[in-house]
């Protein structure tokens, strides 16, 4: 068994508007089955850019989304290849 | 009322937003884009008005707002000022912490308030040196300072980093309250806003918002800024960079304080708009505060020539007048009295109609002030009675004879036939240049004088900004990237002079070792940053000479700071600047040689009772122009240099005007115009064909061969073939030497090729011409200007053909000045017959002195000569032997001076000590019996110079220990004459390493007698070595051997193989082959092969003069 880095990021599925915006996110729901939340408000945005001088550079779109459920989660879009990914933070 | 509001904000233009918060790269190290990058991106996204907020500066507010007004941009002149309650406190101390706060000028009460806000930020006012050292490193003002001056100031809260927005972030409302309130209450309702930032920073939106609700909360007004610090979103890469730069570190090290993203770039209004969607009525306030920030500083600056005082009943034009007619009548008679009279009227009646007599008399005042100076500084040194001027004028104000006879120049521009039109013409766009030498010693005083007369608020110095050079550029992006040292260090040394930082690649490329790197990332990003920094300005320095004088405070001009230079103040602004604003600058210029003439002028008095007045020495004086026709010139003014003596056995010069052009030829201008060759030509063969470019040019430049020469032809030949007006001539004139030449180039290209075309001039025969006016920007003289500098060639070739002890000695004493380091003129003078005489314990002074005036003299080197001696301590050598008679033995020295260790070795290994009659090495073991050895315990010493007496360790007798030895080698005393002097009285190197060269090597003076075009080989002593700009990648190389210099030139192919030994070895024999060469004494050599000479390891050699 390999380690796990704590507070990896996990893949996740996210659907979005036609302006790029997360309309819903796919969490894992009750029976470890993923189901679409939607987004109730954007919370705050803010972007990273970071370490372009080495072997891992990183540019990413953070969203603090409120959910429909009463959640608040925090999600990224990797902005080189477009992928969107959940951090606990 | 709202109405009117939004009829103006209409006639504004159509873009929904201003930009008021926008940093340029005179943020020094941080803001990452030019201001012309930023208003280039800006005109293209329809932007109608843009403030500049540089950081604690106005360094770029006026280039920023010419920038701006012919982008056809509305330009706000603001600042990002750093306020504390207490600057002087710890910045960790709530009295002590600092933040930011926008202030933009709304008029020109506001904008006098900007400027002295940020002269009190940097230091203004300080009185303690180390307060105002400390300032100057971390600038920030005081709160109380914001209170007193807040008319005509508009105040933005300051974005993410104000107190304000701190506090909200922190969560400290009633704090954040009390903020904007003391904010309002000393700025006034209306006149502050609270600055919204949203650049994608986590917090930003939370913030902003709670920003917007405490606003409302208190009826203040919001406002969206974009804090902007590049032009372009990839431009973050820089700005990262210089972050790393900044704080001396890498770019992983300053991770907290980077900036976290790529979004501090200048959007466009719309994208502006839409990240403000939320707050609409921030967005519309940036129109309105825009458009109440109505100064304009190219047109509002208020800047005001200084009026002197004049006499009751007078007119600053009619004083003028009087002064002048008083001294014409006395220095002129006959029919050039009526000549003089007649120019007189004429440029009295110019100086009228421009206004500029108060201007005038400021520089007379001036000169008064030198004149007092010169006195003092003088005393009662012989040249005090000689009646010198203080300071001779140079540049083109030498043609005018108002300047000649208020004393501003020492030439008669009557009798020399000057041509007026550069300095005063019908069409004056600015103020002429009057710039005024100095001997070194009366402009140091000078300089505190004019504080002293007008104040430090109201005279300062003008500014420079030392710009990022490649190898600037290479060290500090180098270091930032974390790239491999060694190889940093490798580049930057082999990166030449100061080449542009944007070629970066080119140099790797040709380097066997870097040329893999060039495509790995590291690298690839060390080319792609530094083509981005390339002559951004580094930090702020003070220009040379220039001093800008004002009748108002100057402060409430422009922001005034002490300089690093205690006592000394100086501007945010730059020559160009000053130019702009139309500032008076007066040029205080220290003149090394000046220095020397005086000196000279004193020991000839001194020693041979001659007081020498030299503007009444003979002109034409054959052997002088014989000495400069052979090119025999080392230590003269202006034409020692390695390109002018092998010229000028070819130009030969006969009369001062000749001495003009030579002046004048030998610039990197010239020279670039490809006219060396030309006038070479012309000059020495009259029958050769014609070269004047074309017939409507013929009276221009007929007398020059063809040849641009003067300051003055460019502006005759734009007008003559390029069918300029005179006004328009002269702005292309001096647009040429300015900082912003090379993006103005084109646009006079067109308007030059478009009027050859009209006046029918061939378009090659027009493209060529103007690329060889093109040449000369920067760097040619003014025709009056030549003739001075011309005259005082003459003047010095003069001294030193009569006076050569006198002037050998007073060039030894004023070094470093000149081409040449002393070995160099060592050597010539004993080629020449002046005997050179070690310096003496018992017969040195601190200074070289003239020994002797037998025969052509004797110099004796000074104490102060000897390395590790230092001035003070051998005065103190002096003083104790004058006053107690000459020292009778080593250790006699040693008691009454205190003196062990270094100094006393360094002086009997170069001979001090030969004179009590001992021998150098028994001295030595002497020197160790007493103790006093390098390696024995030294004497404390105080630290206010003089040493103390003291008593040796055990004074017991050490007699019965001394020991004969032999004498130190010849070769070895030359080693130590070289490593401690700088130079050897009595031998050269070379001597010694001749036999060790294998086949036959030709000395310097051989090679004057080998015919042209055989090869032979020779080799010497590296002295200097050049690549101009105008060779085409040659290098030349300047050699010296015990009889004198040769010539070597070599390709560039030649040097990019041999690149290592020409840079390394101070020793070198070349083969080659013998140029042609008309006359002269030194020999051209075009090298084909280079070999290094090891020297010995105990010879120090002297690093050659390289690259300068």
């Amino acid at each position: 068994m390999t380690p796990r880095p704590l507070n990896a990021p996990v893949r996740i599925p996210v659907q979005v508007d036609p302006a790029g915006e997360p309309r819903a996110i796919g969490l894992p729901g009750p029976l470890g089955r993923r189901r679409a939340v939607p987004v109730a408000q954007v919370a705050e945005r803010w972007r990273i850019d970071e370490g372009w001088w080495g072997p891992n550079p990183l540019s990413r779109l953070y969203y603090r989304l409120a959910l429909t459920d009463g959640r608040l989660v925090t999600v990224y879009r990797d902005l080189d290849d477009g992928t969107w990914w959940t951090q606990r933070s | 009322m709202v109405d009117a509001t939004l009829m103006t904000i209409a006639a504004l233009g159509d873009a929904p937003y201003a930009e008021l918060h926008l940093h340029t790269c005179y943020s020094l190290l941080e803001g990452a884009s030019s201001p012309k990058e930023l208003i280039v991106r800006a005109a293209g996204h329809g932007y109608d008005t843009l403030a500049i907020t540089d950081r604690n500066n106005l360094y770029g507010a006026m280039v920023f707002a010419r920038a701006c007004r012919d982008a056809g941009i509305r330009s706000i002149i603001g600042v990002e000022l750093t306020v504390a309650p207490d600057p002087d406190a710890d910045p960790d101390t709530p009295s002590g912490s600092r933040h930011d706060v926008t202030l933009l000028a709304e008029n020109r009460r506001g904008y006098a308030n900007l400027c002295r806000l940020v002269s009190l930020a940097n230091g203004w006012g300080l009185v303690e040196q180390a307060d105002r050292e400390r300032r100057r490193r971390d600038p920030c003002a005081a709160l109380h300072h914001v209170r007193g001056h807040t008319a005509g100031v508009v105040c933005l809260t300051g974005g993410r980093r104000g107190e304000l927005a701190q506090r909200v972030a922190a969560g400290d409302r009633p704090g954040a309250r009390d903020v904007l309130r003391r904010w309002v209450d000393w700025f006034g309702p209306g006149n502050v806003w609270v600055e919204l930032h949203d650049n994608l920073v986590q917090g930003d939106q939370p913030r902003t918002r709670a920003q917007v609700s405490l606003a409302r909360e208190l009826g203040v007004g919001v406002v969206a800024t974009g804090d902007v610090h590049y032009h372009d979103p990839e431009r973050h890469r820089l700005h990262d960079a210089l972050c790393a730069i900044r704080h001396r570190t890498t770019l992983d090290g300053c991770h907290t304080q980077r900036r976290p993203n790529r979004e501090f770039h200048l959007r466009s209004p719309a994208e502006q708009a839409e990240r403000f969607a939320e707050w609409p009525e921030a967005v519309a306030n940036t129109l309105r505060i825009a458009e109440r920030c109505a100064f304009d500083l190219t047109e509002d600056l208020g800047y005001r020539l200084p009026t002197p005082d004049v006499p009751e009943g007078h007119t600053p034009d009619s004083w003028l007048a009087q002064l002048c007619r008083w001294e014409v009548d006395e220095r002129y008679s006959g029919a050039s009295l009526d000549k003089a009279r007649n120019r007189l009227d004429e440029e009295l009646g110019l100086i009228a109609r421009h206004g500029m007599a108060g201007f005038f008399l400021v520089y007379h005042q001036v000169l008064e002030l030198a004149r007092k100076v010169a006195a003092e500084v003088r005393g009662d040194a012989p040249r005090g009675r000689l009646g010198m001027p203080p300071g001779r004028g140079r540049g083109s104000s030498v043609s005018s004879i108002v300047c000649y006879l208020i004393g501003l120049s020492h030439i008669d521009p009557i009798e020399k036939n000057l041509f007026l039109g550069r300095f005063l013409n019908d069409t004056m766009s600015s103020l002429p240049d009057i710039d005024l030498d100095f001997p070194r010693d009366i402009r140091d005083r000078l300089f505190r004088e004019v504080y002293e007369h007008w104040g430090s608020d109201h005279a300062a110095l003008v500014a420079t900004f030392p710009r990022y050079r490649i190898r600037s550029a290479v060290r500090d992006l180098g270091k930032a990237l974390g790239l491999p040292a060694a190889e940093i260090d490798r580049l930057a040394k082999l990166a030449e002079g100061y080449g542009s930082a944007s070629n970066v690649r080119g140099e790797m490329e040709r380097v066997p070792e870097l040329r893999p790197l060039a495509g790995t990332p590291g690298w690839r990003h060390l080319i792609e940053l530094a083509g981005q920094l390339a002559n951004f300005p580094r930090h702020l320095s003070q220009h040379v000479g220039g001093v800008v004088i004002a009748s108002d405070p100057l402060i409430d001009c422009v922001p005034v700071q002490p300089a690093a230079w205690p006592g000394r103040y100086i501007c945010h602004w730059d020559k160009d600047d000053i130019d702009d604003a139309r500032m008076v600058k007066i040029d205080f210029l220290a003149l090394g040689m000046l220095s020397l003439v005086e000196e000279c002028l004193d020991l000839c008095a001194i020693h041979r009772g001659t007081d020498i007045n030299l503007s009444r020495i003979d002109f034409e004086d054959r052997r002088v122009y014989d000495r400069i026709g052979r090119g025999d010139t080392v230590g003269v003014f202006q034409i020692e240099s390695r390109a002018q003596a092998g010229i000028l056995p070819r130009t030969k010069p006969r009369n001062l005007d000749d001495l003009t052009a030579q002046v004048a030829i030998i610039r990197p201008g010239p020279i670039v115009g490809g006219a060396v060759h030309n006038y070479v030509e012309g000059r020495s063969n009259p029958d050769s064909p014609n070269l004047v470019p074309h017939d409507c040019v013929r009276d221009v430049l007929g007398e020059t061969f063809g040849v641009v020469l003067y300051q003055e032809q460019v502006v005759q030949v734009a007008v003559a073939m390029g069918n300029f007006t005179d006004g328009m001539a002269e702005t292309f004139r001096r647009a040429m030497g300015r900082k912003d030449w090379g993006e103005e180039i084109d646009f006079y290209r067109d308007k030059f090729l478009a009027g050859a075309q009209e006046k029918g001039v061939p378009l090659d025969v027009a493209e060529r011409t103007f690329e060889s006016l093109a040449g000369f920007a920067q760097f040619g003289f003014p025709k009056s200007h030549a003739a001075a500098f011309g005259l005082l060639a003459y003047q010095t070739t003069w001294l030193k053909e009569y006076y050569p002890a006198e002037f050998f000695c007073a060039l030894f004493n004023n070094w470093p000045m000149g081409f040449y380091p002393p070995h160099v003129f060592t050597n010539d003078a004993r080629r020449r017959g002046v005997e050179i005489l070690r310096p003496e314990i018992n017969a040195s002074r601190v200074p070289c002195t003239v020994a002797s005036t037998e025969g052509l003299g004797t110099v004796r080197l000074g104490l102060g000569y000897i390395r590790g001696m230092g001035a003070t301590t051998a005065a103190a050598v002096v003083d104790e032997r004058d006053l107690h008679g000459p020292y009778r033995s080593l250790r006699d020295f040693a008691h009454r001076t205190g003196l062990a260790g270094e100094a006393i070795e360094n002086a009997i290994r170069v001979g001090a000590f030969d004179g009590l009659g001992l021998r150098r090495r028994e001295l030595l073991w002497q020197l160790w019996l007493l103790g006093l050895g390098s390696g024995a315990p030294q004497p404390t010493r105080r630290t206010t110079g003089r040493p103390r007496y003291r008593q040796l360790r055990l004074d017991l007798p050490t007699e019965q220990d001394h020991v004969p030895l032999a004498e130190v080698s010849r070769f070895r005393a030359m080693a130590d004459d070289y490593e401690v002097l700088g130079l050897s009285p009595e031998a050269h190197p070379m001597q010694f390493l001749r036999d060790g060269l294998r086949g036959r090597v030709r000395s310097s003076r051989e090679l004057l007698d080998v015919p042209p075009k055989r090869t032979v080989d020779t080799a010497g002593l590296v002295v200097c070595r050049q690549r101009p700009g105008s060779g085409r990648g040659a290098v030349f190389l300047l050699l010296e051997d015990e009889h004198g210099l040769v010539n070597v030139m070599l390709a560039p192919q030649l040097y990019d193989r041999c690149r290592t030994e020409v840079r390394g070895s101070p020793f070198l024999r070349i083969r080659g082959v013998v140029e042609e060469r008309a006359g002269g004494n030194v020999a051209m050599l075009k090298a084909r092969t280079v070999t290094p000479v090891r020297p010995p390891a105990a010879l120090r050699a002297p690093d050659g003069k390289s690259w300068g």
